[in-house]
């Protein structure tokens, strides 16, 4: 073991024990690593040996190569063209399919980042492509909120919604409303909106 | 009750971390248990990316708990342990540490999300009298 000593007791009887790792990175999937762990025959302290940094950094580019490979591939099933993406997010021609298929490549940290955003919420290329206008941004996300609020129940996926806000001099209540077949008569009326869809609502103090 | 005070200077234990990030990282070693969970509760995958981001000021909020007696220790007296809890973003985050002198180093004993689990004064109180069976098994089976 060279000149190596124990973390604990300074003392130089070290053997090397082996460890598997699991390292996981998202939409990148599962691996194993093989990692050392250092125990010391004088105390029985057991530590991390440093060289293990080096085996887990390999691993972990592939996960993250395999990650931005699942992710542009999920994305263009989905509709979203790289040069779409690529006009929205700013970024040059070309990068993202460098990044999806040349393994020479890797994306940057901040390029891997940005598109498990866009993977996760892709209606923030929406958000992009108005400029980042706060306002527009606000509208797309409430509007994408109520969508994926439906998509939470499968059982109530075509069903339409219907949304409202009510104040007074205390609260504010907000209620979203999941509606079959009968018709909403009116959203301003808050009994009304109750009694004739099933209703979800949040309720705040103001 | 006197205020509990660090055995230690968290400066020179920051210190250390960021001179084992730039000079050599066997100034500060860590427990075996300790990268798995700094793995899974703060994304934090390697030695290096976790004694860099302890260096770099990533330890928001940092509030001293207690300073106990390293429960594994083989030494008598045992080694002292700081216990910190900080801030990082969302998640409240729970620190232990102790220094060696025998080796020179830092040694890094937990580095986790905070929970219920980790031993405050009074909690430590309780155990040094005796009072909580159930506490010491439990922390004797988790080792840490």
């Amino acid at each position: 073991m060279g000149n190596r000593m124990c973390s604990y007791c300074g003392g130089t009887n070290l053997v090397e024990e082996h460890d598997v790792l699991k390292l996981t990175e998202p939409f990148g999937g599962i691996a194993t690593v093989e990692v050392i762990k250092i125990k010391c025959n004088e105390c029985g302290f057991i530590e991390e040996d440093d060289r293990n940094d080096r085996v887990i950094q390999k691993e972990l580019a592939i996960l993250k190569r395999n990650s931005m490979i699942h992710i542009l591939r999920d994305l263009n099933e989905k509709g979203y063209t790289n040069a779409y993406m690529e006009r929205a997010l700013g970024l040059p021609a070309r990068t993202l399919a460098r990044w999806k298929n040349e393994s020479s490549m890797s994306p940057s940290a901040s390029g891997s980042a940005l598109m498990r955003f866009i993977r996760t919420f892709p209606w923030l290329l929406h958000v992009a492509d108005c400029q980042f206008d706060q306002e527009k941004a606000r509208t797309i996300f409430l509007t994408n909120a109520m969508t994926e609020s439906i998509n939470i129940n499968e059982q109530i996926k075509n069903w339409s919604v219907t949304s409202g806000a009510f104040t007074s001099e205390n609260y504010y209540l907000f209620a979203i409303g999941y509606s079959r077949d009968i018709p909403v008569e009116t959203i301003s009326g808050c009994q009304q909106v109750f009694d004739n869809i099933n209703t979800g609502c949040i309720c705040a103090n103001q | 009750m006197p205020k509990p005070r660090p055995e230690y200077d968290i400066n020179e234990f920051l210190t250390a971390c960021y001179e084992a990030c730039e000079i050599d990282l066997s100034r500060v070693a860590l427990e075996i248990w300790v990268l798995d969970k700094a793995s899974d509760h703060f994304n934090l995958k390697t030695k290096r990316a976790l004694l860099e981001f302890i260096a770099n000021g990533g330890l928001q909020q940092l509030e001293f708990i207690n300073s106990a007696d390293y429960r594994l220790s083989k030494d008598i007296p045992p080694s002292k342990c700081d216990s910190y809890k900080f801030i990082s973003g969302f998640i409240e985050g729970y620190l232990s540490f102790y220094y060696r002198k025998v080796s020179k180093r830092w040694i890094i004993k937990s580095f986790h999300r905070l929970d219920d689990s980790y031993e405050t004064t009074i909690s430590l109180a309780i155990r040094k009298a005796g009072l909580s069976m159930e506490y010491d098994k439990r922390t004797e089976t988790n080792g840490k």
